[in-house]
C-alpha cells in the first residue's frame, strides 16, 4: 500500500517531436485496449542513442523546448556544444516550434563542453544542477552521457548509474543522449559504454541512418539514390508499453524532427 | 540561462569524513574501550582509512587519484577500498594490546562506519550533545525532555527500550506511549526520534 502509494501516476511528458508522442501506450481501463500515453512517461530515464547526424541532439533540444513552453523547467546539461552555441541551435529550434524567446529562460544550462570540472568531477555537476532544482526544473537532459566517461569508458556503468540515480530523487523526467562507436550494430542498443547504458536507463531508442547506394535500397525506402533514410526504433520502456516498429524519421527543412509511419506502411 | 558550476567544498567532505571516524570509535566499543586496550595508536590508520571510503564515496574518486591526494600507495587504497566490513568487526574483537591495525582492518571498519551513517546511525555521544544544546537553544521544552530521558540508550532502538525511557512523559499535552505506538521502528538515532515525533505533534 505504501509503495502504491509513493508510485508516480502513470502519465506522457510530451516529447516536442511530432508522431513521437503517439508510440508510448497505456492501457485504457475500461477496454484494456491499448491507448497513446502522449509522450515519455513521467518520470522516465530515456536513452537515446545513435550515430553522429541521426538527430539525437535535435530530439533533446525538443523535448527540453516543449517543456520549456508546458511552463515546466529543464536542466539540459552540454557536454558536447559550449551553452552560446547550444543557446543558438535553441533560439532556432524554438522560432520553428512557434515558441516565444522567453520560453528558453526554463532551459537551465550546466555547460560542462566549457567547464571540464562539470565532466569530470559528478559531485560538482549534482551540486550544480541542485542549485537549478531550486528553480523549478522537473526535467533533465544530459547531451550526451558519453561526455561524462570520455577516455574511460570502463566507468561507464558507474557514471550512468550516479545519473539515473539523482534523476529519480529528485522525479526528474529525464532524457540522455548517448553515442555509438564505429563497430556498434546501427539500430541495436549498444552504445558507448557497452550495453550499460541502454541496462539502466528505463527506455532506450535508437536512431539511425541509410546512406541510398544501391536501386534496391532505393526500391526498398522509396527514395532517390544518394540520399539518407533516417530511422527510429524503441528498444524497451520498462515503465509502459510502447510501439515496436521501426518508423522512418525525418529532419524538416525548418530544421526539425519528425517521426514518419514504420516501415512497410510508408 | 547558463548555471555556475558550483564545486563540492571540501570541508563537505572533511565533515563526513570525521563523522566517519567518530562512527568507528563507536563500532570498537566507544572512547573508553579504546583507551581501555591501548588501541589509540590506530587513531592515524583509522582516519586515513575514513578519508580514503569518503573520497571514493562521495568524491567519486578513483583509486589513483586517492592514492595521490593521502600520500599512499595504490594498493594500499584498493586493501582499504576492498576491505570486508563484517570480517574487520570480527577482527577487531580478537586483537591484541597494542596490536597495530592492519590496513584491511581499518578499511574494513570504516566502509562499516561510513555504511551506518548513510543509515543514519551516527555516533550518538557528539550527536547526543549537540541535540541537547540545539533543543536547549531554540527553546524545544518537550525535545530537551525526550533527549534527557534517552540518554545513554543504545540505537537503533525498538518500542520497549523508547516506551522504558519515555513512559509517564507528557509531549505538548500527549502521552509519550500513544505517540510511540505510531513511530516506525526500529528508530535509528535520537535525531530520528525527535524528527518522527514532531510529524506525529504537528499533525
Amino acid at each position: 500500500m505504501e509503495l502504491s502509494a509513493k508510485a508516480p501516476p502513470l502519465e506522457g511528458v510530451p516529447t516536442g517531436v511530432k508522431g513521437l508522442d503517439e508510440l508510448f501506450f497505456t492501457l485504457d481501463p475500461k477496454t484494456l485496449k491499448p491507448k497513446p500515453l502522449g509522450g515519455f512517461p513521467r518520470g522516465a530515464a530515456v536513452h537515446v542513442t545513435g550515430v553522429s547526424d541521426t538527430g539525437k541532439s535535435l530530439l533533446a533540444e525538443q523535448f527540453a523546448l516543449k517543456q520549456a513552453e508546458r511552463g515546466e523547467g529543464v536542466l539540459f546539461v552540454t557536454t558536447e556544444a559550449p551553452a552560446p552555441l547550444l543557446v543558438q541551435g535553441l533560439k532556432l529550434r524554438a522560432r520553428a516550434m512557434g515558441l516565444k524567446e522567453k520560453a528558453l529562460e526554463r532551459v537551465l544550462i550546466a555547460d560542462a563542453a566549457t567547464h571540464a570540472v562539470l565532466r569530470e568531477d559528478l559531485p560538482t555537476l549534482f551540486a550544480t544542477l541542485e542549485e537549478g532544482l531550486q528553480n523549478g526544473a522537473r526535467h533533465l537532459v544530459v547531451d550526451s552521457l558519453t561526455g561524462l566517461y570520455e577516455a574511460k569508458e570502463i566507468a561507464a556503468r558507474q557514471v550512468v548509474r550516479q545519473v539515473y540515480a539523482f534523476s529519480k530523487r529528485f522525479g526528474l523526467t529525464a532524457l540522455m543522449v548517448s553515442q555509438k562507436r564505429s563497430g556498434h550494430e546501427e539500430l541495436s542498443a549498444e552504445a558507448a559504454g557497452g550495453y550499460a547504458v541502454s541496462h539502466i536507463l528505463d527506455a532506450t531508442l535508437v536512431l539511425a541512418k541509410v546512406l541510398v547506394m544501391s536501386p534496391a535500397l532505393a526500391k526498398l525506402y522509396r527514395v532517390g539514390l544518394g540520399e539518407v533514410v533516417r530511422l527510429l526504433r524503441i528498444d524497451g520502456c520498462r515503465l509502459s508499453g510502447h510501439d515496436t516498429r521501426t518508423h522512418l524519421l525525418y529532419i524538416r527543412p525548418e530544421g526539425l524532427l519528425e517521426v514518419g509511419p514504420p516501415l512497410g506502411e510508408h | 540561462m547558463v548555471l555556475t558550476p558550483r564545486p563540492l567544498e571540501e570541508r563537505d567532505l572533511e565533515a563526513t569524513v570525521l563523522r566517519v571516524f567518530l562512527k568507528v570509535i563507536d563500532l570498537v566499543g566507544g572512547p573508553k574501550a579504546l583507551a581501555e586496550k591501548k588501541r589509540l595508536t590506530w587513531a592515524g590508520s583509522l582516519m586515513t582509512a575514513a578519508y580514503a571510503v569518503v573520497l571514493a564515496q562521495e568524491g567519486m574518486k578513483g583509486e589513483e587519484a586517492i592514492a595521490k591526494e593521502l600520500g599512499l600507495s595504490s594498493a594500499a587504497v584498493r586493501q582499504i577500498l576492498r576491505a570486508d566490513p563484517e570480517a574487520a568487526l570480527k577482527r577487531v574483537q580478537e586483537l591484541g594490546e597494542g596490536e597495530r591495525l592492519r590496513t584491511h582492518v581499518a578499511g574494513g571498519l570504516a566502509k562499516a562506519a561510513y555504511r551506518a551513517i548513510r543509515q543514519g546511525q551516527e555516533e550518538p555521544r557528539v550527536l547526543g550533545y549537540f541535540l541537547e544544546r540545539f533543543v536547549e537553544m531554540m527553546g524545544i521544552p518537550w525535545a530537551v525532555l525526550v533527549l534527557k530521558a534517552v540518554k545513554g540508550l543504545d540505537f537503533p532502538a525498538d518500542k520497549e527500550a523508547l516506551l522504558a525511557r519515555l513512559k509517564g512523559l507528557r509531549l505538548l499535552d500527549q502521552p509519550a506511549e500513544a505517540l510511540l505506538e505510531r513511530l516506525e521502528y526500529p528508530v535509528r538515532s535520537p535525531a530520528d526520534l525527535l524528527h518522527q515525533l514532531r510529524l506525529h505533534l504537528e499533525a
